[in-house]
C-alpha cells in the first residue's frame, strides 16, 4: 500500500514538475510569443485582417491559453487545467480544428506503432541476450555482441536515417512518400497500406532496441544468473534446457528488465517519435514536426503535454505491475 | 568385495584451469581413489579449500569450465551394467544417472532454490524430468512425501524467501530424496544452521538412509557429525586422501599426523582451556608442496617427505593411511 | 590548504585515465576514435573565412581531391562539406561539454548530499530525482526550446538538455556514496572529528572521481543525441553548424533523394563513430571501476 501511495505521489510530482518548468519558461520569456503567434495566425488565415476587435479577441484567447491572464495563481491554475486536459484551443496549422481533435486522430497510429515495436523489441532482445549468454565465447555470440555494442549507443532516429537511406534509396523496397490510407478499414488495401507505413519505422525501433539495448542488458543479467547458486542447482538437477531457460533464466531476467523499461520509457518514446517523423508515418511525430515548423504553439503544447502525461502514466503502470510478477517484492 | 560397491573411484586427478592474468592450474583433487559401499554413510572431512566439493563435482560428473578431469574414472555398478560416469556425455548423465541413481545436496543449500519458483514447482519439475510422470501425479506425490517426512504441508505453495533457512535446507534434502536414488552426495548439509536445526536436518537424512538402505556420501568439515553418523570416514588434505577408516577406529586411533592434529583441535566436554589449533595454514593448491603435501606443517617430518609423496597403504585392517610413519621406506 | 589537497586529489583523474588505458581494450579503441574525431573538430580553427558563406563554391559537387575545400565535396547550397563538418563536430562537442559540466555537477552535488546525509534528506532528493527521470526528455526539451527559440544559443541548448540529464548522474553518485560511506576509512575520518565537507572533498570525492568521469562521458553521449533529435524538428540553432543541423539541412534539401552520399555520409558516420567512441570509453571505464569496487578496494 505504501508503495502504491509513494508511486502515485511520484507520478503527480513528475507531471507537475514538467508542467511547472514549462510555465516558468513561458513566464520568464523575454519575447512575447503571443504577438508572434497572432501575427502568424493572421498571415495563415488572413481572416482577422483589419478587424481590430477580432485581433483583440485573438490576443485574449492566446493570453488565456498560455496562462498569461489574471493573477499569478490564476495563471498557474488555468494553465495547469489546460495542460491536463490538452485543451489548447484551435490549432494554427489546421484551423479551425481543435488541437484535441487533431491529436485524437493521430494518436492511435502512434500508440499502435510504439506499443507494438517497443514490446517486440523488449521480448526479442531479452530472449536473445539470455540465449547468447549460454553460448558465451562462441563466434555467434561474439558477432552479436559486436553488433550490439555498435547499435547500443546510437539513437533510433540516427539509425533510422541509415535505414531510410538503405531501403528507400539504395534498395527501394519501401516508398517514403506518405502512405494513403483507404477508407474501408476491412479491405486488403487497408492492410497493405498499414504494412507499408509501419514496416520501416517499426524495424528502426525494433532492430536497435532488440539487438542493442535489450540484448546487452539481458545478456549481462543472464551472465550473472549463470553464476548464481540457484541456476547451478537447476543444472545439476538435470532439468531440461528449455525449462532452465524459461523458468530459471528468463523469469529472473524479466523482473529487472521491467524496471529498466519503465525507467527508459521516456527516452525510448522520444526517439521513436522522431523515427515516425522521418518515415512520414501519419502519427504524432510527423504532426509535431509540422507544428514546430509552422510555429503552431498550441499544437506543440498539446502534443508535448500528452506525451509527458502518457509516458509518465505508462511508467507508473509498469511500476505497479512489477511487484505483481516478482514474488520477492510484494506491496508492503 | 566389489559386490557391495556403490561407487568405485579410481585415481582421479582433477582441478581448475584458471585463465586470469596468465593461466594457472589449481590442483584440487590429486590421485584420489575410493570405494564406497552400498548402505553406508561415508564421510569426507577436511579443512576448507582442500577439494571436497570438487571431488563431489567430479564424482557426479558435473564438469563445467574451469573444472577439468585429467585422469581417472568413476564406476557406478548398476544392476545390469557398469556405468563409467566420466565417459558418458552430459546428456547421458542427465538421462541415466543424475537424480535417478545419484542425487546431490549442494553446498550452501539454503540458498540454492530459484527465488521466482514456488516450492511445489521445484518438486514437480524434478519428478517430471526423472520419473516420467504427469504433473498432477507428481504434485500428489510431492505433497504426500512432504507429509511423510514431517514437513508442514503449506510450504508447498511458498516461495523460498518466505521460508526459514532451515526449512529451505530441509526442502533441498527432500528434493534429493524424492526420486529414491541409490546414492546421495551431501555437501555440508547442516552447516550454517543452529544446533537444534542441525539435528533435524541430519535426522532427516539418517532416517531416509535407514529406510531406503542407500548410500550417503557426507562431506563436512565438522568431525562431530562424522563421529555421530558415518560408518567410515576419509580425511582429505590439500587435494589428497590421507586416511580412511571406520569412524570408530578413526576417532579412537587416528594414524595420520594431520588427523591427529584435527582431533586434538576438537573441543571436548570438560575442557578447561581452549584446545590447540592446527599450526600453519593449508597450502595454495595452485602451487602445492612437493612430496607429502602435509610436510611443511608436520611435526614428524622426515627427509623423504619433502621429495616423494607417500602412498595410501592399509596399515591395519580396513584402515588406510598415507604417511611414511606407517609404510616404512 | 584543503583546497590544494582536494585539487591534487582531483588530479588523480589523469592517473585513472592512464591506468584504464592500459587495462581496457574497449577504452583504448574508444579513446583513439574520440581523439581522431576531436582532431577533425579542432581542424575547424583552420577553416578559411569564406567557409560560412552560402554559394561560395559550386553547388552539389562530388568530392575532388584537388583542394581541401572540395575533399568531401560541396553541399546543395555551395558550402564545403569538409569545413562544415569540422565546425559541426566542434559545436556539437561544445554543447555536449556544457551539458556534461552542468548536469554532472548538479548530479554530483545532489547525489553526494543524498548519499551522505541519508534519512529524510536522502528521501527528498531521491524523490525529486525519480520524478525528473520519469519526465520523457525529448518532449520536455522540445517544449522548452520552442518557447526559448528567440534567444537560444549553444549554451542555452546545453542548459536545457542538462535539465533532463542530471538525475541519471545523481542516482549513480548516490549509489556510490552509499557504498563508500560504509567503508572503514570514512568512519575513522568521522571519529577523528573531520567536518562533513572535508570528508566529502578529501575522502569521498577521490573515490567517486572515476564514476563522475563515466557520468560525464555518458551525459555527453546523451547530449549529442538530444541535440540531433531537436535539430530533426528544426529546433536546434539553425544558423550554426552542428551535427544535428547538418542532418536537418540534408533532410531539408532532400540530399538522400538526390543521392548526394558525400553530404549524407560524413555527418551520419561521424555521429555513429562518436557514439561508439564515447560508449566504448564509458564501458571501458566501468569495467575498470567495477571489479575494484566489488573487491572492496
Ligand atoms: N570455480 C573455481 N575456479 C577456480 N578455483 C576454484 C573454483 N572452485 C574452487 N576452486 C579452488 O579449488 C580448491 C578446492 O575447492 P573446493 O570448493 O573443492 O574446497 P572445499 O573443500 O569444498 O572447501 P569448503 O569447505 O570451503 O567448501 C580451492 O583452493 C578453491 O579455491
Ligand atoms: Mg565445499
Amino acid at each position: 500500500m505504501r508503495y502504491i501511495l509513494y508511486r502515485t505521489l511520484l507520478l503527480i510530482a513528475t507531471i507537475l514538475m514538467a508542467f511547472t518548468l514549462t510555465f516558468l519558461m513561458l513566464k520568464a520569456l523575454p519575447v512575447d510569443i503571443v504577438k508572434n503567434m497572432v501575427a502568424r495566425s493572421m498571415a495563415v488565415t488572413g481572416a482577422a485582417l483589419g478587424d481590430p476587435e477580432a485581433v483583440q479577441r485573438m490576443y485574449d484567447m492566446y493570453y488565456e491559453l498560455f496562462g498569461l491572464k489574471g493573477s499569478l495563481l490564476e495563471q498557474y491554475l488555468g494553465f495547469l487545467r489546460r495542460f491536463l486536459t490538452l485543451d489548447f484551443g484551435i490549432s494554427i496549422l489546421a484551423r479551425p480544428t481543435t488541437v484535441r481533435e487533431i491529436i485524437s486522430y493521430r494518436l492511435p497510429w502512434t500508440t499502435t506503432l510504439l506499443a507494438f515495436s517497443i514490446v517486440i523489441a523488449w521480448i526479442l532482445g531479452n530472449i536473445m541476450g539470455a540465449i547468447a549468454s549460454l553460448f558465451e565465447g562462441s563466434k555467434m555470440s561474439k558477432t552479436l555482441q559486436a553488433i550490439a555494442v555498435t547499435l547500443y549507443p546510437i539513437p533510433y532516429y540516427v539509425f533510422a536515417i541509415v535505414l531510410t537511406y538503405l531501403f528507400a534509396y539504395i534498395i527501394p523496397l519501401f516508398s517514403l512518400a506518405p502512405v494513403r490510407i483507404p477508407e474501408n478499414i476491412f479491405s486488403l488495401e487497408f492492410l497493405s497500406a498499414i504494412f507499408q507505413a509501419m514496416t520501416l519505422p517499426a524495424l528502426s525501433i525494433i532492430i536497435p532496441g532488440a539487438l542493442g539495448w535489450w540484448f546487452l542488458s539481458s545478456r549481462a543479467l543472464a551472465l550473472n544468473i549463470l553464476s548464481e547458486d540457484y541456476y547451478y542447482y537447476g543444472e545439476i538437477q538435470g532439468l531440461p534446457k528449455r525449462l532452465l531457460l524459461r523458468k530459471y533464466m528468463l523469469k529472473n531476467i524479466m523482473m529487472p528488465q521491467i524496471t529498466a523499461l519503465s525507467l527508459n520509457l521516456g527516452g525510448i518514446f522520444g526517439g521513436a517519435l522522431l523515427t515516425e517523423m522521418l518515415f512520414n508515418y501519419p502519427g504524432l511525430g510527423q504532426l509535431l514536426y509540422q507544428a514546430v515548423n509552422a510555429g503552431d504553439y498550441p499544437l506543440v503544447l498539446g502534443i508535448v503535454s500528452l506525451s509527458i502525461i502518457g509516458v509518465a502514466v505508462a511508467a507508473y503502470i509498469l511500476d505497479l505491475i512489477y511487484p505483481l510478477m516478482d514474488p520477492r517484492v510484494r506491496y508492503g | 568385495m566389489s559386490q557391495d560397491a556403490a561407487l568405485i573411484i579410481n585415481n582421479i586427478f582433477g582441478g581448475y584451469f584458471v585463465k586470469y592474468n596468465g593461466s594457472k592450474y589449481v590442483d584440487a583433487v590429486n590421485d584420489v581413489s575410493l570405494l564406497i559401499r552400498r548402505n553406508e554413510i561415508f564421510g569426507i572431512a577436511g579443512e576448507s579449500g582442500c577439494g571436497k566439493s570438487t571431488l563431489l563435482k567430479i564424482i557426479y560428473g558435473y564438469l563445467r569450465p574451469p573444472l577439468i578431469v585429467k585422469q581417472g574414472s568413476v564406476i557406478l555398478p548398476l544392476k545390469d551394467e557398469k556405468v563409467s560416469i566420466l565417459s558418458l556425455s552430459e546428456e547421458e548423465r542427465r538421462r541415466k544417472v543424475w537424480w535417478k541413481v545419484i542425487s546431490w545436496i549442494p553446498q550452501n543449500s539454503m540458498n540454492v532454490l530459484n527465488p521466482t519458483m514456488r516450492i511445489k514447482d521445484n518438486f514437480v519439475e524434478i519428478m517430471r524430468a526423472h520419473m516420467n510422470i504427469a504433473k498432477k501425479e507428481a504434485m500428489e506425490m510431492a505433497i504426500d512425501y512432504l507429509h511423510k517426512t514431517g514437513l508442514p504441508k503449506d510450504v508447498i505453495n511458498a516461495f523460498p524467501h518466505q521460508l526459514s533457512g532451515g526449512m529451505r535446507q530441509r526442502l533441498v534434502i527432500a528434493l534429493a530424496l524424492i526420486t529414491k536414488p541409490q546414492i546421495i552426495l551431501a555437501d555440508e548439509p547442516s552447516t550454517a544452521l543452529d544446533v537444534v536445526m542441525q539435528r533435524g536436518v541430519l535426522q532427516l537424512l539418517a532416517n531416509s538412509q535407514r529406510t531406503l538402505r542407500n548410500t550417503i556420501v557426507m562431506v563436512t568439515h565438522d568431525l562431530a557429525i562424522h563421529a555421530m553418523l558415518c560408518d567410515r570416514v576419509a580425511i582429505m588434505y590439500a587435494g589428497k586422501i590421507v586416511e580412511i577408516a571406520t569412524s570408530k577406529e578413526l576417532f579412537e586411533d587416528p594414524l595420520h599426523p594431520y588427523t591427529q592434529m584435527l582431533l586434538a583441535s576438537l573441543p571436548r566436554l570438560g575442557d578447561k582451556e581452549l584446545r590447540q589449533g592446527i599450526r600453519g595454514s593449508p597450502p595454495d593448491l595452485s602451487a602445492p608442496p612437493k612430496g607429502c603435501r602435509f610436510h611443511p606443517r608436520c611435526t614428524y617430518m622426515k627427509e623423504i617427505c619433502k621429495s616423494e609423496p607417500p602412498l595410501l597403504v592399509e596399515a591395519d585392517k580396513e584402515h588406510f593411511v598415507s604417511c611414511y610413519l606407517y609404510s616404512g621406506v | 590548504m584543503t583546497l590544494q589537497k582536494a585539487l591534487s586529489k582531483s588530479l588523480r583523474i589523469f592517473g585513472i585515465l592512464k591506468r584504464v588505458l592500459k587495462f581496457s581494450k574497449k577504452f583504448r579503441i574508444g579513446f583513439i576514435l574520440f581523439l581522431a574525431i576531436l582532431a577533425l573538430g579542432l581542424a575547424s580553427n583552420f577553416s578559411p573565412p569564406y567557409y560560412s558563406y552560402l554559394y561560395y563554391l559550386p553547388t552539389g559537387m562530388q568530392p575532388k581531391f584537388e583542394s581541401i575545400d572540395l575533399i568531401f565535396g560541396t553541399t546543395a547550397d555551395g558550402r564545403s562539406v569538409f569545413w562544415v563538418l569540422t565546425h559541426a563536430i566542434m559545436n556539437s562537442l561544445i554543447i555536449a561539454f556544457v551539458t556534461a559540466m552542468i548536469a554532472c555537477h548538479i548530479g554530483l552535488v545532489f547525489g553526494l548530499i543524498a548519499g551522505m546525509k541519508g534519512g529524510a534528506v536522502d528521501k527528498t532528493v531521491m524523490f525529486i530525482t525519480d520524478a525528473f527521470i520519469a519526465i520523457p526528455g525529448l518532449p520536455l526539451t522540445i517544449m522548452l526550446v520552442m518557447i526559448l527559440k528567440p534567444i537560444v544559443n549553444l549554451i542555452i541548448i546545453g542548459i536545457i538538455i542538462s535539465i533532463i540529464s542530471w538525475p541519471w548522474s545523481s542516482r549513480m553518485i548516490r549509489a556510490m556514496a552509499l557504498s563508500i560511506k560504509e567503508k572503514d576509512f570514512i568512519t575513522s575520518a568521522q571519529l577523528s572529528g573531520m567536518s562533513t565537507l572535508k570528508i566529502i572533498f578529501l575522502e569521498i570525492f577521490p573515490h567517486i572521481l572515476g564514476f563522475h568521469l563515466t557520468n560525464i562521458i555518458n551525459t555527453m553521449l546523451g547530449a549529442i543525441g538530444a541535440e540531433v533529435g531537436l535539430a530533426f524538428l528544426g529546433l536546434s540553432i539553425l544558423e550554426i553548424d552542428t551535427l544535428g543541423t547538418m542532418i536537418y539541412w540534408i533532410q531539408r534539401y532532400g540530399a538522400m533523394l538526390r543521392n548526394m552520399w558525400w553530404w549524407v555520409l560524413p555527418p551520419v558516420m561521424t555521429l555513429i563513430f562518436l557514439f561508439i567512441a564515447l560508449y566504448l570509453i564509458s564501458a571501458g571505464l566501468q569495467e575498470y571501476l567495477n571489479p575494484r569496487l566489488r573487491g572492496g578496494r
